[in-house]
């Protein structure tokens, strides 16, 4: 169980511990926004169908296997206390034992966790995406059918009454600085609201303008008096193999309503809006991830976190000190080397085409990549090193800098054998007298040539080589004063995290496809062959 | 008078939410913290019914409210024991809050007119875990209730260990445990003043060295706790 400060055990105006809303919430309801008119009506009808499917339920002593399973997996997947005896039998007792509605409606937790999280699957049984207990598909492929352009829905959806939608341009600074001033105070926190994601504009520019981006995907919504920006979610080209299929999708990612709009429906209609300009440009698949349970993810994978500021971390409530430890004694075990091991170097452009060969040949690997030709390379991989020379602005970094690429060149034949790259996002503190900034650096995409030798994977030779791969990201990470370096339990992270003295996090990262169906994909734990991580690798930003 | 405490009790109650040396303290204290704020502003016990066994923190809430309800039959003795571990954590009447930057202030101007159809806005407004990314820390163990003498230090249980001496006066408060750590090194690597404070006061030995060789005053300077390293290399007496 994630520990609970404070703040929310001395809260002051919540009766109930399972109140709090969430932007998700309002998924669950139907899409009100549309017709606000009839909402009323349609509010009293909702009503009559949970009181019916209630009272079938009651009649029936049977709790579905698939709530079963979903809770047995959570429970394992939470590690908590007690969670290594839960079996499907005292799971089942537990879910009859408890007000079961309330959790399919969403008004109950389980564990205190993914609050309505069942309820959400209202909106999203209307959607072209694999529903829960469904099975693994025979085949993959997509749910609902492409459509001629003239078939898509020509005109936007309806906002509620002083809403306007309005496209953003991420270049013009004016508009950027919008979508940070509307994400860093209104996006998403950690359970005990300690930490929220501080995007920088000019990671906005990055991570929102990859080649052949539309601005028309970039969604926003306006109040109409005042303009003011209070709503956004966008997409960006992607194309992606998943299991052998290449196909071009959406990247959806930065959905964010206004803290004071929570309870407005926007998110639906956010989410229905970015779909349709999807549409418009031919597009009908997409990426997403998602703290939460929705229908239905394809993989679940964990945060792992590397301390390199102990005492920062300690002092802002992130790590704690072990029963049997001292800070000045985490702080000696988690030192890292003043010098990387491998002779690495700073990515240039020379490295583009070499670079693209060693990551589409490494990434064979696993079973869901991104496929990137020369200029997606350009852009993920060095477009981010910021401006000017490396501590010209602060220690470690280039003035503007949101991602770090290095590689290891072999001195005689000039390929380039391995490389790493990691990315700088930023938390807010939300309660710290002493500090305002949580510097996080995530690990990113990375490739070494020694996983093409013959048995380097099954005699050790690929993990050491990782090991001491992003062990030289640590040093770098270092350098550039981060205080955390964090990881998800994707491509071959899973084999060193435990070695490069990585401890597991309390956050969890849900991966989904839209209009895509495929088995199971090894994130957390293996699936079938596949050993954990090696299903998922697409890092989402 | 009523009010005055009523005030007092306010006053400790916003110290604890914001204070820094809030955030180590143990599960029990915590929530024995929730039960007395919840008896002493709600009712004597809860009115929902006890969360299922799944809900671990909606149950712990649920029978530590419980617990305060059926402890103290008046909310005055409520009240003075919540004072009473407000202070131990430093809080003092008439302490000035460090102004904490208020990331909520900007969302004050007002962007629509409010009328959020009577849906109570959210308290914590951040979106936990939405659609998007997701925000992680370092995931805990549980902690658990230990009332030893380094037990009740490593919670910053201070009336707990005055207690402790009271019972037992001969204890050793320089007793290591079984890391090697005494009750000083624990108190000062973990930034807790005030038991610092009254370690000092009890005497306790400054020089002892843990297993990494490191003195209380070294563990206090390698965490960065300023407040700890001076009171550590003020003279005694």
């Amino acid at each position: 169980m994630a520990s609970h400060e404070i703040e929310e055990i001395i809260d002051t105006t919540q009766e109930n511990p399972s109140d709090s809303d969430s932007e998700l919430d309002n998924i669950l309801e139907e899409q009100e926004a549309a017709t606000p008119s009839t909402s009323a009506k349609k509010k009293k009808k909702k009503k009559s169908k949970a009181a019916k499917a209630l009272a079938a339920l009651r009649g029936k002593s049977e709790i579905p296997q698939e709530l079963v399973d979903q809770v047995l997996d959570k429970v394992k997947a939470d590690g908590a206390v007690g969670s290594q005896d839960a079996t499907e039998d005292n799971v089942r007792q537990a879910l009859e034992h408890m007000q079961i509605m309330e959790v399919a409606k969403g008004k109950a937790g389980v564990g205190g966790h993914n609050k309505k999280d069942m309820g959400a699957h209202k909106f999203w049984a209307t959607q072209p995406v694999p529903q829960l207990g469904e099975g693994p598909p025979i085949d993959d492929g997509y749910i609902e059918p492409s459509k001629p352009r003239e078939e898509v829905r020509q005109e936007p959806y309806p906002l509620p009454k002083d809403f306007e939608w309005s496209t953003l341009d991420i270049n013009d600074p004016n508009q950027n600085k919008e979508v940070y001033d509307l994400l860093s105070v209104n996006y998403v926190e950690d359970d005990d609201a300690s930490f929220r994601f501080q995007y920088s504009s000019e990671f906005l520019q990055w991570a929102l303008k990859p080649p052949g981006y539309h601005k028309e995907w970039h969604v926003g919504v306006r109040v109409s008096s005042n303009k003011k920006l209070v709503a956004f979610i966008s997409g960006v080209p992607i194309t992606i193999k998943v299991r052998g299929k290449v196909f071009t999708a959406s990247e959806i990612n930065y959905l964010c309503v206004h803290k004071k709009l929570r309870s407005k429906r926007l998110a639906p209609v956010l989410i229905k809006e970015v779909t349709r300009q999807v549409h418009l440009k031919g597009v009908f698949q997409a990426i997403y991830t998602a703290g939460v349970v929705i229908p239905t993810p394809i993989s679940v994978c964990r945060y792992f976190h590397r301390a390199l500021n102990v005492a920062k971390l300690v002092d802002v409530g992130f790590t704690y000190v072990p029963r049997n430890m001292t800070t000045a004694r985490m702080i000696r075990m988690n030192k890292v080397s003043d010098t990387p091991t491998l002779d690495v170097r700073p990515m240039e452009e020379k490295d583009v085409a070499p670079l693209a060969d060693l990551f589409t040949r490494y990434m064979q690997r696993f079973d869901m990549v991104p496929v990137m030709n020369l200029e997606d390379v350009r852009h993920q991989f060095l477009s981010g090193q910021g401006t000017g020379r490396i501590g010209e602005e602060k220690e470690g970094r280039r003035v503007g800098q949101v991602t770090w690429t290095y590689v290891v060149e072999n001195p005689e034949t000039h390929n380039i054998t391995d490389f790493f790259s990691m990315y700088h996002l930023p938390s807010t503190i939300i309660r710290s007298p002493k500090h305002g900034t949580l510097e996080a650096g995530y690990l990113y995409y990375y490739a070494t040539d020694v996983a093409f030798e013959d048995g380097a994977d099954e005699d050790g030779r690929l993990k050491a080589r990782l090991q001491t791969l992003i062990g030289d990201a640590l040093v770098i990470a270092n350098q550039a004063k981060l205080d955390v370096f964090n990881a998800l339990t994707l491509m071959d992270n899973v084999s060193i995290l435990k070695d490069l003295k990585f401890g597991a996090g309390d956050g969890f990262l849900n991966f989904y496809l839209y209009n895509w169906r495929t088995s199971k994909l090894a994130g957390i734990n293996d699936e079938g062959d596949a050993k954990a991580g090696r299903g998922v690798g697409v890092v989402m930003l | 008078m009523e009010d005055a405490s009523a005030s007092a009790f306010d006053a400790a109650a916003a110290y604890l939410s914001t204070s820094p040396s809030a955030l180590n303290l143990s599960s029990a204290i915590k929530l024995e913290l929730y039960g007395l704020f919840k008896f002493i502003n709600l009712s004597s016990v809860p009115t929902a019914p006890r969360p299922s066994l799944f809900d671990f923190t909606g149950r712990a809430k649920w029978d530590a409210w419980s617990a305060a309800g059926n402890t103290y039959s008046a909310k005055s003795d409520a009240e003075a024991r919540y004072l009473e571990i407000a202070r131990s954590l430093g809080w003092t009447e008439g302490i000035v809050l460090p102004e904490a930057a208020d990331p909520e202030a900007e969302t004050e101007e007002d962007i629509w007119d409010s009328d959020d159809d009577g849906e109570s806005a959210p308290k914590s407004s951040g979106e936990p875990g939405g659609f998007g990314s997701s925000v992680s820390s370092m995931a805990r163990p549980e902690a658990e209730h230990d009332t030893s003498l380094h037990g009740l230090v490593v919670s910053n249980d201070l009336q707990g260990l005055v207690s402790l001496l009271q019972e037992e006066p001969s204890v050793d408060l320089n007793a290591r445990d079984s890391f090697g750590y005494t009750p000083l090194h624990l108190a000062a690597d973990r930034g807790y003043v005030s038991v610092v404070e009254f370690l000092l006061e009890q005497n306790a030995d400054r020089t002892i060295k843990d297993e990494d060789e490191f003195t209380a005053v070294e563990l206090a300077q390698a965490a960065g706790h300023e407040r700890i390293v001076q009171l550590l290399n003020s003279p005694s007496g």
